[in-house]
């Protein structure tokens, strides 16, 4: 009897755990905002934009975290100098509905629209802002930008017009854009150079020299420990889109842009992938794996993995982004004494030059929503974020990088850079270097003047902040993509079309597939099938969809 | 009466456990709904349109559904029998153990593994069964077997999923068993000595038939997961040379739902997964019922 009864609350427990059904919301205000009279009522007097709330307002939002960041005299992200700042200068009280690491802001984020439950401000992907947008729930910003947006704000976020443009839908503007810098994100080629000299070869001009280098750094035991266990060329399991170990600069080389749209020699928009010229990127990827001149098993490996590869000393040539030597290069060097890595140019397979293709650098936009009672403060927060970017500005490190080296700015909610910011510290740290004189640098870029300083006399801690903002560095290289005007961007950064968004979770999913089997051995001929099978399921759909829209964002 | 005061510390005791169910299972079976709409957020369920059949005649037409069914079905039916057979096998030769000692210590290692996650796993069993330089393999060429991509071989991949899955859960079960066998009555195995049966005869007729129950439930349960492959361990393990035979209904649905946001699509496919999983349990009691004169509800 006792028995009985005991199993009997546990087949409850165990038959309702499988009910567990992978929906959430209540949908249940959804106050479909019959009152927006706050917008009605601008009156045509002067506003004073800097002006604070009296009494202070609660303003509500949501973000996204990443595990960079540190916290110093118990702060969080919930609580800090920016937090602090907003609540004593503006009057606004800033509360997170929630946070979360970037990892996992897309899910959240979706289950938040979802439920229907939207704070005053919240962080954006361009796919949540066309919904939001096409469904009415986000506040119509285009009359307060004029309004309220202070000629500083304006000039940095009006700087690249284009990627301002994107935050419009039917020419409204619907969200403020994370402006930064395109340049940033263009792929570069990283090379072991001690090991380069160990083995007596030059650094690679060609992607037959680069090849050849990846060869001897898999034969020929560069780091002369007597055992075959160095490759060439670092991948991840997602090097097609990964931007550190991935192969976007690769096929850069062949002159094709797989995941990315380009224009074909008629004006047409057409997907990378399917260019003829990715068979014969492919074919050489594939005879490189043969040849034991990638890890055999990087296709179970994730970024992570790939970087212990790195730090280990197995590996000395990848495709990377501007951030490696920081990133995913520095523990190599903090290891190993000897270890050299150069930033180069990317190398072509024949006399056209390899052209870097990058997209679009917005990735964030901020939308205000329709219900908020105060759409205007996300202004104020904008304007306060820029005042560090004003010439006149005083040095004032409070904000950016702490006494402790704490990188305090990421706190910031609502951030915008100028276009070419980084390069621009970049040039600025060089010519500070060069006069010897830091007087004239930013907060920021003083900061990495004292870094550089710090590892030319000797600490190597400090290598990576000197191989992407010294010299030679990852920044002499995109200077040099950016002074020969050879970069082209992701033709097509609207939001997904309709088809996109039916097909694009299979589509995805079988060229991810194809082309890592055809990597690891299979037959070359299947890329033809995927061509073929691309179109069909969908793709040819999708491409007329996005000449569409090429045609009309011309 | 008084028998009812007794127990009401018992029944207090489950409070928290249905209070959670109710707020985490049941009314979120609301949601359920979604699945026949073309489902706007900012509608809500109320105001979005009403489409009928449509999202699971979209799912079905999906290129990928068939093969991701069939994954989900082959993983978790072997996970399913892996997870019933190693447990009972392993209780039985602990019972046979007499060393306390001994016995406490396998106990304990055995259900070690049952505490880390997936994601900690993930990145240990893709050193250690990495084809160059993985003990697995190392251990696997002393018998001149060759190395074998164990993670990155479709053949093989759901085969690793089946057994790193019951190598993480098989302490668990082999407690569950244990605490049935020592609920068997002493006396029967004294008589059965004095019957002269052996230690196996004892096994096959005694220790066998006093477990039955407590496995005819753990089967009976474990059929209503028949759907759930185990979506973090699938999350963490695949890539996509194993796509083929790696995708699973749970992984799908993630995709589908939470990174593209096709929020009716997505529960439809979760619904079809959970009335499935409904018939199974019910039809697995029934068979139960009749074969073994045991039900669970």
């Amino acid at each position: 009897m006792k028995t009985n009864r005991r199993i009997k609350s546990m087949a409850l427990l165990g038959a309702a755990g499988m009910l567990v059904i992978s929906a959430c919301g209540n949908g249940g205000d959804n106050g479909a905002g019959t009152d927006n009279s706050s917008s009605a009522n601008a009156e045509n007097t002067t506003i004073d934009i800097n002006a604070k709330y009296d009494p202070p307002v609660d303003i509500t939002g949501w973000r996204f975290t990443e595990s960079t960041y540190k916290y110093e005299n118990g702060d969080t992200i919930e609580n800090n100098i920016y937090t602090r700042t907003y609540a004593s200068d503006l009057g606004i009280n800033l509360k997170y509905d929630w946070t979360v690491p970037i990892e996992q802001f897309d899910q959240k984020m979706n289950v938040s629209i979802a439920s229907g439950d939207l704070p005053d401000i919240m962080w954006l992907k361009n796919k949540q802002l066309t919904d939001l947008a096409e469904n009415d729930m986000l506040y119509d910003l285009t009359d307060l930008f004029e309004k309220y947006a202070s000629p500083l704000s304006k000039k940095i976020m009006l700087q690249d017009q284009a990627s301002f443009d994107t935050a419009k839908i039917g020419g409204r503007l619907m969200a403020l854009p994370r402006t930064s810098s395109a340049v940033d994100g263009l792929p570069i080629l990283y090379v072991r150079t001690d090991w380069l000299t160990k083995l007596g070869l030059s650094e690679p001009k060609t992607m037959q020299q680069a090849m050849a280098v990846a060869e001897a750094f898999t034969t020929k035991d560069p780091d002369g420990n007597g055992k075959a266990d160095t490759f060439g060329l670092a991948l991840t399991k997602t090097f097609l889109t990964d931007s550190h170990f991935g192969t976007s600069g690769y096929f850069s080389g062949f002159h094709v842009h797989p995941g990315k749209w380009v224009k074909d020699d008629s004006g047409q928009l057409v997907y990378g992938s399917t260019q003829p010229g990715v068979k014969d990127a492919l074919k050489q990827l594939q005879d490189l794996y043969a040849a034991g001149m990638l890890d055999q098993e990087f296709g179970v490996k994730d970024r992570a993995k790939v970087t212990e590869s790195v730090a280990a000393g197995k590996v000395g040539l990848f495709y990377g982004s501007m951030s490696a030597p920081l990133s995913v290069i520095q523990k190599n060097v903090d290891n190993d004494p000897d270890a050299e890595w150069k930033a180069l140019p990317l190398v072509s397979v024949d006399t056209e030059p390899a052209t870097p293709i990058g997209i679009m650098p917005i990735t964030t936009y901020y939308g205000v929503s329709k219900d908020s009672k105060h759409p205007e403060a996300i202004f104020k927060l904008l304007n306060f974020g820029m005042q560090g970017y004003d010439e006149n500005a005083e040095e004032n490190n409070e904000f950016g990088i702490s006494e402790n080296n704490i990188p305090v700015y990421l706190y910031n909610f609502i951030a915008a850079d100028p276009a070419k910011k980084n390069l621009n510290a970049h040039n600025n740290a060089i010519k500070a270097l060069e006069a010897n004189d830091p007087s004239g640098l930013s907060a920021e870029d003083k900061g990495y003047y004292d870094r550089i300083l710090s590892f030319r006399g000797g600490d190597r801690s400090n290598w990576g902040t000197e191989r992407v903002f010294g010299t030679p560095s990852s920044f002499d290289v995109i200077d040099q993509y950016v002074q020969e005007d050879n970069y082209i961007f992701d033709a097509f950064y609207g939001s997904p079309t309709a088809t996109m968004v039916e097909k694009n979770a299979t589509l995805q999913k079988m060229e991810e597939e194809v082309f890592t089997k055809i990597v690891m051995g299979q037959s070359i001929d299947t890329f033809d099938k995927f061509v073929e099978d691309w179109k069909k399921l969908g793709g040819e759909q999708i491409t007329k969809e996005v000449n569409e829209w090429a045609a009309k964002n011309k | 009466m008084g028998n009812k005061l007794k127990t009401l510390p018992l029944h207090l005791m489950l409070l928290p456990g249905v209070i959670l169910t109710l707020v985490f299972s049941y009314i979120p079976i609301m949601g359920i709904v979604i699945a026949f709409q073309k489902f706007v957020p900012s509608k809500g369920i109320f105001n979005s349109k009403w489409i009928g059949f449509d999202n699971f005649r979209y799912m079905l037409d999906m290129p990928n559904f068939s093969s991701v069914l069939w994954n989900t079905i082959f993983i978790a039916v072997l996970k399913i029998v892996a997870g019933l057979i190693i447990p009972i096998i392993f209780a039985l030769l602990l019972n046979e153990v007499s060393g306390a000692f001994f016995k406490r210590t396998i106990q304990t290692t055995i259900y070690f593994p049952y505490f880390l996650s997936w994601v900690i796993l993930g990145g240990i069993l893709i050193d250690i069964l990495s084809p160059s330089s993985g003990i697995v393999n190392q251990f696997l060429g002393w018998f001149g077997v060759k190395p074998v991509f164990f993670l990155g071989d479709d053949k093989w991949f759901p085969y690793t999923l089946v057994i790193t899955d019951t190598w993480k859960g098989f302490g668990y079960g082999t407690i569950v068993y244990l605490a049935a066998l020592t609920g068997i009555d002493q006396s029967l195995y004294e008589a059965a000595t004095v019957d002269g049966a052996s230690r196996w005869k004892q096994m096959l007729n005694v220790t066998l038939p006093g477990m039955l129950p407590i496995i005819t439930l753990m089967t009976v349960l474990s059929l209503g997961n028949v759907l759930n492959a185990g979506f973090e361990q699938v999350f963490n393990l695949y890539s996509p040379m194993v796509y083929s035979t790696g995708d699973i209904i749970d992984t799908f649905v993630y995709r589908l739902g939470l990174v593209e946001a096709q929020y009716g699509v997505a529960t439809a496919v979760g619904l079809f997964k959970s009335v499935i999983s409904l018939v199974l349990i019910v039809v697995s009691n029934r068979l139960a019922n009749r074969y073994a004169g045991y039900r669970i509800f």
